[in-house]
């Protein structure tokens, strides 16, 4: 197993474990879950799904609730209230994930105290990490050479390659766990630097174990397996930069 | 802001676009996020006969107060962004200071509320400068992040706009006489400009 590492000043950007039931939170059990969490998540931001219907001559816009996006006052713990999932997000500076853990421990004995107990279908802990590297570097080294991930396209294709974004969709080797990874460019966050984002989204989807505890034991499971795809994704040179 | 005002129609078929569902992946749920999941550049392309939906978040109704809370929390949000970059100590001083000028006590209901994208410029600077020197922050009637810099000898301002744009002014007094200095530049020029006051360079 690919061991865990302590980072000084991890590139997470955005950390979730989401827990996403078989059926639709009603509107009436979203609102209550927003009252009960508003003490400690105050600024609380509305969700709408927003559809549009084309007809043949004119289109037509409604906005229906969706749940609800709630940030506590230190600006980096969220709860996210959705149609039929809940989630415990943790933006930067990250920490460590026993204390993340524990905190979607105590928000989900929140929830499942206000709107009872839900089938679970899907649990996720999804980390995205944005890396920024600076441009200078990327003078003498290539993209490639960084990462250890990328898309190889047929001998003789391509002169110069510009950017690139893919996402796989695959079982983790030591674990089992499945995961939906996403890499690429992104918009440049720090002036001189370029930016690239590894979204690593390691779930469960249809065998969450039913024992609360046991489904907490398992969400460590998929701690291991963002961890495993997050440092066989890098090398040293880019370890470097957040150390 | 009408809700039809938030889509960009192009040419046919059904877009919807944010920042990663644009590498869909067939019967791929994902775990919500956040930041990452929001639409920043919303899009739907149109088809006659087919319906297109996105989440958006928006802030609740709020009253004056919740929305100069919201306002701060936004700041906050933007700057954990970049807290990978910052020295905790820096962060918890900006915080301190964004809580001290940011409240409902001294604003007033037709200030303008601060605007993220010059926030996060002026946080693109200090991590590209690596000065951590400032003296204070408030915020021009635009909405623009204003920030001074004082020191013995030397007032350094500066007006961080939405884009890469900086306007500055620098008043230096020396053994010779007061000495006043305004320019306009990008961030990056600003940092020269700014080391170079700083470090005392007008007085010698």
């Amino acid at each position: 197993m690919v061991a865990s590492r302590h980072y000084d000043r991890p590139p997470i950007t955005e950390a979730v474990i989401d827990v996403k039931f078989d059926a639709n939170l009603t509107e009436r059990e979203r609102e209550r879950l927003m009252e009960r969490f508003k003490g400690r998540f105050p600024s609380v931001e509305e969700r709408k799904t927003i559809t549009v219907e084309f007809g043949p001559k004119e289109a037509a816009a409604k906005a229906a609730p969706a749940g609800y996006k709630m940030t506590a006052a230190n600006a980096l713990d969220l709860v996210l209230i959705n149609d039929a999932s809940f989630g415990t997000a943790r933006l930067a500076p990250y920490d460590r994930w026993e204390t993340f853990l524990a905190s979607a421990k105590e928000n989900f004995d929140i929830f499942s105290g206000v709107v009872g107990r839900k089938i679970i279908g899907r649990l996720g802990v999804r980390f995205i990490n944005r890396i920024d590297i600076p441009r200078q570097k990327l003078e003498t080294r290539a993209i490639d050479d960084l990462f250890r991930l990328n898309i190889a396209l047929p001998g003789g294709m391509e002169r110069e390659r510009r950017a690139q974004s893919f996402a796989v969709d695959f079982t983790e080797a030591t674990t089992g766990a499945k995961v939906l990874l996403r890499y690429g460019d992104a918009t440049p966050a720090l002036l001189d630097h370029l930016s690239f984002n590894l979204d690593i989204d390691a779930f469960w989807e249809g065998n969450v174990p039913t024992k609360i505890e046991e489904m907490w034991k398992s969400a460590e499971a998929l701690r291991h397996a963002k961890n495993a795809c997050f440092e066989l994704s890098i090398t040293d040179e880019i370890r470097e930069l957040f150390q | 802001m009408s809700v039809s005002q938030q889509f960009a129609v192009a040419s046919p078929g059904i877009r919807l676009t944010s920042r990663w569902q644009e590498l869909p992946l067939p019967h791929a749920q994902t775990s919500s996020a956040p930041i990452a999941d929001g639409p920043s550049n919303s899009q739907v392309l149109m088809d006659a006969q087919k319906t297109g939906s996105l989440i958006q978040s928006v802030p609740q109704q709020a009253g004056f107060e919740e929305r100069i809370f919201n306002a701060l929390v936004a700041l906050k949000v933007a700057t954990a962004q970049y807290a990978m970059h910052l020295p905790p100590l820096e962060r918890a001083r900006l915080f301190s200071r964004l809580d001290e000028v940011i409240n409902a006590d001294d604003w007033h209901e037709e200030d303008a509320l601060p605007l993220l994208s010059s926030f996060v410029n002026f946080l693109k600077w200090i991590i590209f400068s690596k000065n951590f020197a400032w003296s204070s922050i408030g915020v021009s009637d635009e909405g623009h992040v204003l920030v001074a810099w004082v020191i013995p000898g030397l007032s350094l301002t500066a007006n961080f706009f939405p884009k890469n744009k900086v306007n500055w002014t620098a008043s230096v007094d020396s053994e010779i006489g007061a000495a006043h200095t305004a320019g306009t530049g990008t961030l990056q020029h600003f940092t020269k400009q700014a080391l170079f006051y700083l470090s005392g360079g007008a007085a010698a």
